[in-house]
């Protein structure tokens, strides 16, 4: 059967994101309210989810806090650039959250294979989609984003 | 020790293999970044054990399993993956695999998992040795310490568990959920799992955050709805590990008896087990239990 919409709110986010942080990482995230703003220097790891719930799962950090997650996931130092161990991380990151939630949501859904996109001249839009949660993330690299986007109802 | 770690991700190929070290599995360790990639290491090289993630381009985990069995390679193969849900952990155990450990893990997540394992296919690790030789094996058998289950359990559902050994509790069959383990090949039976539906449903309903008021009623009850028994099967699936025979052997989870008398044979054998442990298990947020895990197989 397949959902037209997935109903998740901010404390599961948080339930899946928690301990991903804190057993990959060491890093304890809590829900922030800061609201959400373009930012030239984001870089985006996505996985999409498709079958039992169609949509687009994103993680979203800037440069610096993309190569703070890589040294605390590889346990080396932070790279000073954005590389492909950097993107890797990232991708593992979106991989385990769209996982973890696919398993506790939509067990019968396909999870892609994660992509990354980043650069200052980037501009990241799918088409028929709405986020349909965006929840900010505090961590001692700053916030982060994470976002569920879906076909938009019209769309279905 | 040859172990194959197959994974697209470099960071996670660095993570296992670090879990692996930390382990004291000693290494070097073979990698490959997908299923194709590890078929040409494994002809070449023959490892020990395989593990796995599942989902990764050009050749998934899993057909490469496939495609081992059907050529009849009988390597211990497991996976490391994200979206361990009860079915793909079902369609896991049906293509062969001796196990499947949820990322995020860590490395005494995986020792668990792998120790029973390792130990089987002779690999005498450092840890292993320190741990008195038979790393999650105690003396009654392969039976789990208090900690041991603790550890199991508070990794399925990513919240404080506490296991207290007790006493053999008494449970009326209808107030009860058994569930058997069977060996794969020959459908032997190896043990139980005993719990009362204050374990069975809270632990249920503790892996995919369903509150903790909606288990109590199921708890008073005693209807345990589609989505708590997937979670019950997920949770008893655990226990599979604690019942291993060997790195050839794979231990299924098999009848799920809910409230109802087992039949004739398996209460005479519940009768008469060859180990036992008993927990009292306290889930953090959601409440205590009983959990017992029996040892069936004769002479152990």
């Amino acid at each position: 059967m397949i959902q037209d919409e997935l109903t998740i709110s901010a404390d599961l986010l948080e339930q899946t994101v928690g301990p991903i942080f804190e057993t990959m990482m060491s890093m304890q995230v809590t829900q922030t309210n800061d609201p959400w703003m373009e930012d030239p220097d984001r870089v985006t790891a996505s996985v999409q989810l498709a079958g039992g719930w169609n949509g687009v799962i994103l993680l979203e950090v800037n440069s610096f806090q993309a190569c703070y997650f890589a040294g605390r996931f590889m346990a080396m130092d932070p790279p000073e650039a954005l590389d492909n161990d950097v993107r890797d991380v990232l991708g593992e990151l979106a991989n385990m959250i769209g996982g973890n939630l696919k398993s506790a949501l939509v067990p019968d859904a396909h999870l892609s294979i994660p992509e990354v996109v980043d650069g200052v001249d980037v501009s990241l839009r799918m088409c028929g989609c709405t986020v349909a949660l965006r929840q900010g993330f505090g961590c001692e690299a700053g916030v982060f984003w994470i976002s569920l986007v879906q076909p938009r109802a019209d769309r279905v | 020790m040859n172990v194959l770690i197959v994974d697209d991700s470099k960071a996670m190929r660095c993570i296992i293999a670090r879990a692996l070290r930390e382990m004291g599995v000693p290494s070097p360790y073979l990698e490959a970044e997908n299923g194709r990639a590890a078929l040409e290491t494994i002809a070449a090289s023959g490892p020990d054990f395989v593990i796995s993630d599942l989902n990764m381009p050009e050749m998934s985990g899993m057909q490469l399993l496939q495609t081992l069995r059907e050529s009849g390679d009988a390597t211990p193969f497991g996976f490391v993956t994200s979206e361990a849900s009860p079915q793909l952990r079902q369609e896991a155990a049906e293509a062969g695999a001796s196990f499947v450990v949820t990322k995020p893990f860590t490395a005494a997540n995986l020792s668990l998992t792998l120790g029973p394992l390792l130990a089987a296919i002779g690999c005498r690790t450092e840890r292993l040795e320190a741990d008195g030789g038979d790393c999650c094996l105690d003396a009654a058998g392969g039976l789990p310490k208090a900690a041991q289950m603790a550890l199991a359990l508070s990794e399925l559902l990513r919240r404080n568990v506490v296991a207290t050994a007790c006493p053999p509790p008494l449970l009326a069959p209808n107030l009860r959920i058994v569930a058997e383990y069977r060996e794969a090949q020959d459908d032997l039976l190896q043990g139980c799992a005993v719990c009362d539906f204050g374990f069975g449903v809270r632990a249920s309903a503790a892996l995919t955050v369903i509150p903790a008021g909606a288990a109590e009623e199921a708890i008073r009850s005693r209807q345990i709805v589609e989505t708590l028994a997937d979670n019950l099967h997920e949770v008893l699936n655990v226990m599979t590990r604690f019942f291993h025979t060997g790195a050839r052997s794979h231990v299924r989870l098999g009848t799920i008896h809910r409230g109802e008398k087992p039949d004739a044979r398996l209460a005479l054998a519940m009768a008469k087990p060859s180990a036992r442990v008993d927990f009292v298990v306290e889930i953090g947020g959601y409440g205590k239990g009983n959990l017992s895990l029996l040892s069936l197989r004769p002479g152990r």
